[in-house]
């Protein structure tokens, strides 16, 4: 019999959070507040917001997933990630805030061109942006239709054009300040959906020390499509990595802590806070919100693994399919919590970066070509460009085939590797020079796309690294070492009205 | 002894430096196949970064050299080295006994880096932003300086086009 309240509740939820979303257009009086939501919100806000903006579908769904194929190593990337946001405001926090109050900006390509006066740098940012975020939101089509199709019962074609044209639609009329606000709100559900799931797993699994013995003794069972082989390294500290892929357990830790502060879902919020105080409370608490969500990925992905150990369930043929397998056996209100939870994580990651891709292109690569428009124009620019982003992510997402699965690599590293050069080593250091983060962006630029093409082509480099890491340490790296070679807006050619922010 | 402050305005260049060593160290050895070895070297890719971005007005305390940053080297180093150590005594076999019901090496992951993590670099977030981060009036200089040097900019361009009739 087809439950309606679960698909029910998770409707009406929908269409709260585009209630939530369309609000936000009464509090937006300029372009920077409608691509950055520059000082517009306090801490409460961009704290949920930034964990629900980093904390994507791929936290419920993907990365349990990975816990049952490949046991802990996973765990490596959301553990990181948790501790990432505080690092990422001790080291750019009041700087990045500080941008605000130094000139008007609304995006991460504002602030690189006032540091470093240079539309190349602006115009390279935003292009790595775009096709990152343009990645990111395919993906999000491709899967998250596929789990909102689930949930509510309906094709994944009908629950894509509904659900990500509620997101278009709110985004296009409150810009990044609807992203936020309802970023907030979903981020919100998000931790009473964290509730849910630690209830059940004692209900089902029984805590951690019974999942551990039952888990590691299980040996290899058969199931009537697929084996799955039990071995104690499964939950282990490195996982089952260790020996098919440990390049993957250096870089994890490594892109996915320092990482947090090239994701311009943290480094666009720090210029969302209104008042420079709430620094603290965002960089305090953002992190331990997300580590509440980290929950997620752990214990689910162990009942999954609990599960099929103890013989209730038959080995998964789609490790995807492990958080359903869980949910499904819980109490009907914990599934609605759970899944309304699922949907917000979908919607605040869409929402926030088809901002972020429409502002590349109608603020910075617009800027960066030297096109100039009045404010009214430069926003309403914005909402034609959400509206072509959200409408072409939806038919590339469900339509693209094999390539989505291809750029859907692109991500969170690409992020780093162009966001670190331009931003972070721009406002830490004022010997970064025009010439190093041109030099950087582009070799992350090249090194992003040659290096993804090369594995496409069978290539697979050593210790099973990813080529993202390869493109992030060469940017880092070539941005530090030609700047010491060049000097271009950096020394005392820094801009004067940005000198100030090198002694916050 | 922890009450002393570090000139970091002077070291910036140098600490950037080794930053740039660092990331090319890090993927150097990983690419020659010594993950392990590379992800130790890691640990201090946080540091020269942190040094500049937590100080504050050029300096920064000794104390927060210490904590957070230093007791989060210790968490962070032991907790690989336990974790492999564990790792290695129990491969092949189930463990001969659990930590708050975990495999030991992940138990060093969990308590030692993953908690560890959160009551050192994000707890002394919490616990120094207002003394060593940003302390009260820090950011009322930050604004005073920015009006300032926007003023010099304008009296500048104000006078430019005279210096341009002139000529």
């Amino acid at each position: 019999m087809i439950d309606v309240l679960v698909p029910g509740f998770v409707a009406l939820f929908i269409l709260s959070v585009f209630a939530v979303g369309l609000y936000s257009k009464r509090l937006v009086n300029s372009s920077d507040e409608f691509y950055g939501a520059t000082k517009m919100f306090g801490a409460a806000v961009i704290t949920l917001a930034s964990m629900s903006g980093v904390m994507s579908a791929f936290g419920f769904i993907g990365g349990p997933g990975l816990v049952y194929q490949m046991g802990t190593s996973s765990l490596w990337m959301t553990f990181a990630s948790g501790l990432g946001f505080a690092m990422a405001y001790w080291i750019v926090g009041k700087r990045v805030r500080g941008m605000a109050d130094v000139a008007d900006i609304g995006t991460l390509g504002d602030i690189a061109d006032e540091r470093f006066n240079s539309g190349a740098i602006r115009g390279i940012l935003s292009l790595i942006l775009f096709i990152a975020c343009w990645a990111y939101l395919a993906s999000q089509v491709a899967g998250g239709g596929y789990v909102l199709s689930v949930i509510l019962g309906i094709s994944v074609e009908t629950a894509v054009w509904l659900v990500f044209g509620l997101i278009t639609v709110y985004v296009a009329v409150g810009g990044m300040a609807s992203a936020q606000l309802a970023g907030a709100y979903t981020g919100a559900v998000m931790l009473v959906g964290v509730v849910g799931v630690v209830v059940g797993f004692f209900q089902i699994a029984g805590g951690m020390e019974s999942t551990t013995m039952t888990v590691v003794e299980a040996g290899a069972l058969t199931g009537e499509d697929v084996a799955k082989a039990f071995t104690p390294q499964l939950l282990d500290g490195w996982g089952l990595a260790q020996s098919s892929a440990p390049g993957l357990l250096l870089i994890w830790p490594i892109v996915f802590s320092i990482g947090v502060m090239g994701q311009p879902q943290v480094l666009q919020r720090m210029f969302s806070i209104d008042d420079p105080k709430g620094l603290r409370t965002v960089g305090l608490v953002s992190g331990v919100t997300y580590a509440v969500g980290s929950i997620l990925w752990l214990l689910i992905g162990f009942v999954a693994l609990y599960l099929v150990a103890s013989g209730s369930v038959e080995p998964l043929s789609n490790p995807d399919m492990a958080a359903f397998e869980f949910v499904e056996r819980l109490h009907i209100v914990l599934r609605m919590i759970i899944y309304a939870g699922l949907v917000a994580a979908i919607m605040s990651t869409a929402a926030f970066f088809l901002s972020v891709a429409s502002g590349a292109i109608a603020r910075d690569f617009v800027r960066a070509m030297g096109w100039e428009f009045s404010e009214q124009r430069e926003t309403w620019l914005g909402r034609a460009a959400v509206l072509v982003v959200g409408v072409g992510s939806v038919l590339f997402g469900l339509y693209g085939g094999h390539l989505v699965a291809i750029l859907g690599t692109f991500g969170w590293g690409t992020f780093v590797s162009g966001t670190i050069p331009a931003v972070v080593v721009g406002l830490l250091w004022k010997g970064a020079s025009r010439e190093g983060v041109t030099a950087g962006l582009a070799s992350a630029l090249l090194l992003n796309v040659t290096l993804l093409a090369a594995t496409q082509l069978g290539y697979a480099f050593p210790i099973g690294m990813d080529f993202y890491f390869i493109a992030i340490a060469v940017s880092i790296a070539v941005t530090i070492f030609v700047s010491y070679a060049t000097d271009g807006a950096s020394g005392e050619n820094v801009p004067e009205h940005v000198k100030p922010i090198f002694k916050l | 002894m922890l009450d002393g402050e570090l000139n970091v305005e002077g070291m910036t260049s140098k600490l950037m430096l080794a930053s740039g060593v660092l990331w090319t160290a890090v993927l150097g050895l990983g690419l020659a196949g010594h993950w392990f070895v590379a992800l130790l070297v890691s640990v201090f890719l946080f540091h020269p970064w942190f040094v500049i971005g937590a100080s504050s007005n050029g300096t920064i305390s000794t104390k927060l050299l210490v904590y957070p940053l230093g007791i989060w080297t210790g968490l962070q180093l032991s907790a690989f080295t336990l974790t492999e150590y564990y790792s290695n005594a129990f491969a092949g076999s189930s463990p001969e006994f659990l930590i708050t019901g975990m495999h030991p090496s992940f138990a060093a992951v969990y308590w030692l880096y993953w908690v560890g993590g959160f009551i050192t670099v994000t707890l002394a977030y919490g616990i120094y932003f207002r003394k060593h981060f940003l302390p009260d009036g820090e950011w009322d200089r930050f604004l005073e300086e920015v009006e300032r040097v926007n003023a010099a900019g304008e009296t500048r361009e104000a006078d430019e086009p005279v210096e341009v009739r002139s000529q």
